[in-house]
């Protein structure tokens, strides 16, 4: 049996696939910043002295990181019409990704508040800084130093999940691989350059990332 | 009888029922050098952090310039300030820490201004300047821009001075200042805080470093057991050694 390799046929169309590329990227983006910001909103629950708010971002955290990523996906994008929430595909994905996100997220600040050595933090209140003083000009910037490198990771992370937008039809690099295929039923053409993009696009990141981190980094 | 800055009355501290002190009595004047002096755990380190409110006390006062700090009565009832106003009553104090605590996302600089710009409301410049010159009198005016991890264990308690000082407390507390440094580098810290003293800055001092107390301090105070257990001039707790508690703590040191 021989198989006859043929990649110009879908180089012919490697424009969707960049276009997929960049989609899938700009979605992760999107869901890691928005993720961030309920992690933060939750990692300050999960650390504060008020028992409820302790136990929110508990609930939170341990039903969105053990629900499968997928079944977000359809439950945002099946179910929130029914509640009458119309959102478009890619939002109701970004809104999928980003709780889903956001459930890592508080792990990660919640760690990187808690390694703060805490005679920083009265350093900080014995020259007269408010609580709120010592969270943004001393708490806030060091945990985003001690977490940069898993930020990086997770975004690499996510950006792999945003194939799984293809089960919904957004126009990603997964979905354009699909669609390529059965035009040209170049089966392994199709996906081997799929996956080196993938390969290549997450390369890159996390080179750029680790620049970034040796930049911020506080030795 | 003068009003002393530092005046603490029956200061009585529990962890749960563990007590850590009771009974704590102590003035400080203005322009004086106290020295605590103990062993570890007899509640010298629990005591300076009771006045700058980074601890509680559960019973006694603490009145700096004549005010009550950190608990008031209100209906005879004792009630913690809230704590935005500890946030203010804490400008009173100065605290040198013996891990340093520098802010390590910060320069020297940094470290030194911060408080000036956000609790003094200096503009950025002024502040910078301000700090600066703190710097230099620490002697780490061509440092300004080191972060701490660039710094030495001695420069970095230098810093940690400036900072405290810049913020022109009415009284410095400093808590074995130079317990975390390799012993090359308490000399320089040592000189900083003599030098202080000489200006006439007000300071309590926790140390284990007696020959510097012998040296530096107006008044030794050695706390034995949650008490204060002996306490007067340098020459009387260093060489009369009136009680056997203190001629067995002393004997420990060659010094």
């Amino acid at each position: 049996m021989r198989y006859f390799w043929n990649f110009n046929i879908v180089f012919a169309q490697i424009n969707l696939l960049l276009d997929g590329l960049l989609l899938g990227f700009l979605l992760a983006l999107a869901s890691l910043m928005i993720g961030m910001a309920l992690g933060l909103f939750m990692a300050l629950a999960a650390i504060s002295k008020h028992p409820l708010l302790r136990g929110i971002a508990r609930f939170y955290v341990t039903l969105l990181r053990n629900t499968p990523l997928l079944v977000l996906i359809f439950i945002a994008y099946f179910g929130l019409p029914d509640l009458h929430i119309r959102l478009g595909k890619s939002e109701s994905f970004i809104f999928a990704l980003s709780l889903y996100a956001g459930a890592y997220m508080t792990e990660v600040f919640r760690a990187g508040l808690e390694a703060i050595p805490t005679g920083i933090l009265e350093a900080g209140q014995a020259i007269g800084l408010t609580p709120l003083q010592i969270f943004w000009n001393i708490q806030l910037p060091i945990m985003f130093k001690n977490v940069l490198p898993s930020l990086g990771n997770y975004l690499i992370s996510l950006f792999k999940d945003t194939s799984l937008a293809a089960s919904i039809t957004i126009p990603e690099l997964t979905y354009n691989a699909k669609k390529i295929n059965t035009l040209t039923f170049r089966v392994f053409e199709v996906w081997l350059i799929t996956a080196a993009l993938y390969v290549i696009a997450c390369y890159l990141m996390a080179f750029i990332l680790r620049r970034i981190e040796r930049r911020f980094a506080i030795q | 009888m003068e009003d002393s800055l530092l005046r603490i009355r029956r200061l009585g501290k529990w962890f749960g029922s563990l007590k850590v002190f009771e009974g704590v009595d102590l003035d400080v004047n203005a322009g004086e050098v106290v020295s605590i002096i103990g062993a570890s755990g007899s509640g010298k380190t629990t005591l300076l952090r009771c006045i700058n409110l980074l601890e509680t006390f559960q019973a006694g006062s603490i009145l700096l310039d004549g005010n009550p700090v950190g608990y008031h009565e209100e209906n005879s009832k004792r009630k913690r300030f809230p704590e935005r106003i500890i946030a203010r009553q804490r400008l009173l104090t100065g605290m040198v820490f013996q891990q340093f605590n520098l802010f390590p996302h910060m320069t020297a600089l940094g470290n030194v201004s911060l408080g000036l710009r956000k609790v003094k409301k200096l503009p950025r410049a002024e502040a910078e300047k301000e700090a600066s010159r703190w710097l230099e009198r620490v002697g780490l005016g061509d440092r300004t821009h080191s972060r701490p991890s660039q710094l030495s264990g001695g420069q970095q308690q230098r810093v940690a001075i400036a900072r405290a000082i810049a913020m022109n407390p009415k009284i410095l507390l400093f808590d074995e200042p130079t317990s975390a440094l390799d012993p090359e580098l308490v000399g320089e810290v040592l000189n900083v805080i003599k030098q202080l003293a000489a200006d006439g800055a007000t300071m309590l001092i926790v140390t284990h470093e007696m020959r510097f107390a012998y040296e530096v301090s107006d008044k030794v105070v050695f706390m034995d057991n949650g008490k204060i257990a002996s306490m007067g001039t340098p020459t009387e707790i260093f060489e009369e050694r009136k009680s056997d508690r203190l001629k067995e703590f002393l004997s420990t040191f060659n010094n």
